[in-house]
């Protein structure tokens, strides 16, 4: 250091020539002083011969405290390992080095600002170290130590907003991905098409039917169909593409591939805006399947109805017919039986008593078949029928034959009034009611008649207290000629309850069965409050 | 014009590996995982152009270059393409979400690494050779590798033709092997000095 300048400092306004100024040592040591980066000189025996007032505030300690001690005494907690090493190199070979915070974190013990210290222990450093020659050809390590913790903050955030922005990308690809595989393996052909008359495909299926490939007058088709396409040219498809189903709104045309074949197509249209412009979206089902499955339908109710008929036919003819050759049996075994009565022997007015029954109960059969056959074939049109007017004429049968005891036919409330042939059902709540009393003790005999109202239908109950049936005869009883009692036990054919269900079912109702050995049965018709098409169309 | 006997070029090869050898030693006690570097091949070329970063001149590379100063002088740096640098830096940083640039954080990282490579290099052979040598700071520096050398506003480059020693490093991490090159730019006046050193220390060290 020169001796100090008298004159110097007693003249401030003279520009100071550092190097003869006596201060010096000193100006140099607070022009270091301000500076915001730590500053550490190092002796060549290691120890600390400058600290500045940064690296005061930010170890705690203080000048004084260090100087003369070697830097690992200071921070005898660190290992410092990367920054001794440089030190060493610095001072033996001369060598400067650059310490990185993402290397080393926290080189050294110094503590972050406040408003860090929640995410960080340590000040994040950035360090560097020079050697300085001195005059005497010594080398001192000067040590700048920056504090870099908001970069490396800063650095976590752009990280981690980096990272949440790369889920976020494969999460929306997925999901990209996903739609388009879903779109895509769609059975459906799936098209969009835009106000100014472009459709363009979205999946394979449509690739295939209205691409390069497939059938140009597709796209034509779609466009006529189109509801808002007043401005394009359109021209009207072929009469026999466009099969619209009017009663159903269902529009269905039909596709020709490469391969000639026909591909019959349901189309369904719905829309949506986007980007001031409306949108349709078309979607094509290939409905061929369904095509054969209702041609076959057809085909197999055409020929049911041809042999229903032709066995309804059969039998009104075989019973029409037998009954010629019956009559004159009937007569003239009638006839036997009152000429020759007591003549013969007793035997022979068994044999005649056994003809006799026998011809009645063909015939009685024979009527009941005809009644059957007429069932389905000489219904008359359906019209309102109230049930309570029903019963009251059926109760006045019964009185007139003379079958049935006073009150024991019961009409618990109110009956409702049903749409069906009225004169079938009369035979139809004839024959229950018959049945009801036919199988109970003639003397306490009792039939109930009630209601009750379904959503969708009535259903009217018959029940009585007689004998009861077996669970295990619920579905035969009403088959044809199925009789669960002897002749002799129970008269009957064995067609009354056949005739009932053929009833109910022409009225497109259901007939069923409650009950037990012993403890009566109920017989129940559901009637449906709305007639189905086949019942409505049949009783036209 | 470079003809360094057989023992010469063995000679500068070892100084240098010991060089790499002490660096990556450091390097691993560093980022805590098995660092090994090593030097497979030094060659001296006399134009860049010979050079197997030449060969794609448009590549984009980081270089972290420290100028030297002493008996010989000249540049040292160590050069990566940038990914390979990227590559580098992450796996030692243990970085799990990779950002498509260097961060400033990153590149002071690298130069960090290249610092020690470099100076281990320099330190190892100013210390045998018995002359020491002032470094500079290191600098980074990231273009296409054609115009890696140029030197804004002339300089060492200047009048005397530059004479490159290249050696070819090799970088092993656990994961990955990282090649890089680290490039010793001397003019000729200091490659013979060099050439002279090192026959002084071979006569001095084989009696």
């Amino acid at each position: 250091m020169k001796k100090p300048s008298p004159t110097s400092q007693q003249e401030p306004t003279q520009s100071i020539d550092l190097d003869r100024d006596g201060n010096a040592a000193e100006l140099f040591a607070a022009l270091l002083d301000t500076a915001d980066t730590g500053l550490v000189a190092l002796a060549p025996d290691r120890t600390i011969c400058h600290w500045n007032q940064w690296m005061q505030t930010r170890s705690g300690l203080s000048s004084q405290e260090v100087m003369g001690k070697a830097l690992h005494d200071v921070f005898p907690e660190t290992g410092m390992g990367r920054v001794s090493v440089a030190i060493e190199d610095c001072l033996k070979f001369g060598m400067p080095a650059v310490i990185s915070p993402s290397l080393n974190q926290g080189a050294l013990p110094l503590s972050p600002l406040p408003q860090f210290a929640a995410s960080f222990d340590r000040m994040e450093q950035s360090i560097r170290v020079h050697p300085i020659k001195t005059k005497n050809n010594g080398t001192l390590c000067s040590l700048i130590i920056r504090d870099v913790t908001l970069a490396v903050q800063r650095d976590r955030l752009l990280r981690k907003q980096a990272s949440e922005l790369a889920d976020l990308v494969t999460q929306s690809k997925r999901s990209e991905d996903r739609t388009k595989a879903i779109l895509q393996n769609t059975i459906d052909a799936i098209l969009v098409a835009s106000d100014d008359g472009t459709i363009e495909p979205l999946n394979s299926r449509a690739q295939e039917l209205c691409g390069p490939e497939g059938d140009p007058e597709l796209r034509n088709i779609i466009r006529f169909l189109l509801p808002d396409s007043d401005h394009i040219q359109i021209t009207a498809p072929p009469p026999d593409r466009l099969l619209t189903d009017l009663g159903t709104g269902v529009i269905e045309v039909l596709a020709f591939t490469k391969t000639g074949r026909t591909v019959p197509l349901e189309v369904a249209i719905s829309h949506f805006s986007a980007d001031q412009r409306y949108h349709y979206i078309i979607t094509l089902r290939d409905i061929s399947q369904r095509k054969r499955h209702e041609m076959e339908i057809q085909r197999t109710m055409a020929e049911l109805e041809r042999s229903n008929s032709e066995l309804e036919q059969f039998a009104y003819a075989a019973s029409h017919d037998l009954q010629e050759p019956l009559r004159m049996v009937s007569s003239y075994t009638q006839l036997i039986a009152r000429r020759y009565q007591g003549q013969l022997d007793d035997t022979a007015d068994e044999f005649i008593h056994y003809a006799v029954d026998g011809t009645q109960r063909m015939q009685r059969m024979i009527d009941d078949l005809l009644t059957l056959s007429r069932v389905g074939r000489h219904g008359k049109p359906f019209h309102p029928v109230p049930l309570d007017d029903l019963f009251d004429a059926i109760v006045v049968n019964f009185k007139r034959a003379g079958s049935a005891p006073e009150g024991n036919i019961v009409r618990e409330g109110h009956l409702p009034t049903v749409t069906g042939d009225a004169s079938q059902l009369l035979l139809l709540f004839q024959n229950l009611v018959s049945n009801g009393l036919k199988y109970s003790d003639p003397e306490n005999g009792r039939v109930r008649i009630f209601a009750a109202d379904t959503p969708g239908s009535y259903r009217i109950f018959v029940a009585d207290n007689g004998i009861g049936i077996d669970p295990q005869y619920h579905e035969t009883i009403f088959e044809i000629f199925k009789r669960l009692h002897g002749y002799g036990d129970y008269a009957g054919t064995g067609i009354g309850l056949a005739i009932c269900k053929k009833i109910t079912d022409r009225h497109g109702g259901i007939l069923s069965v409650t009950s037990a050995p012993g403890e009566g049965s109920t017989f129940c018709v559901e009637l449906p409050k709305e007639l189905p098409i086949v019942a409505a169309t049949e009783s036209m | 014009m470079i003809d360094l006997s057989e023992l010469e070029h063995d000679t500068i090869s070892e100084l240098i590996n010991i060089g790499v050898g002490r660096a990556a030693s450091s390097l691993s006690e560093m980022v805590e995982q098995p660092v090994e570097l090593t030097v497979p091949r030094i060659t001296f070329v006399e134009r860049f152009s010979d050079t197997d970063l030449a060969s794609k001149p448009n590549e984009v590379v980081s270089a972290v270059s420290q100028t030297f100063d002493g008996p010989f002088k000249g540049e040292a740096m160590l050069v990566f393409p940038e990914e390979r640098s990227l590559e580098l830096v992450r796996s030692l940083l243990k970085v799990e979400v990779p950002l498509d640039t260097l961060t400033d954080l990153e590149q002071e990282a690298l130069m960090e690494v290249g610092n020690i490579i470099l100076n281990a290099c320099l330190g190892s052979i100013s210390n045998v050779l018995g002359e020491p040598i002032n470094c500079s700071m290191p600098s980074f520096r990231k273009r296409e590798s054609k115009s890696l050398l140029d030197v804004e506003g002339g300089g060492l480059n200047n009048g005397n033709k530059p004479v490159l020693m290249i050696l070819h490093v090799q970088f092993m991490l656990r994961q990955n092997d990282i090649d890089g090159y680290v490039l010793f730019v001397m003019d000729l006046d200091s490659i013979q000095m060099l050439r002279e050193l090192v026959r002084r220390f071979l006569a001095n060290s084989l009696g």
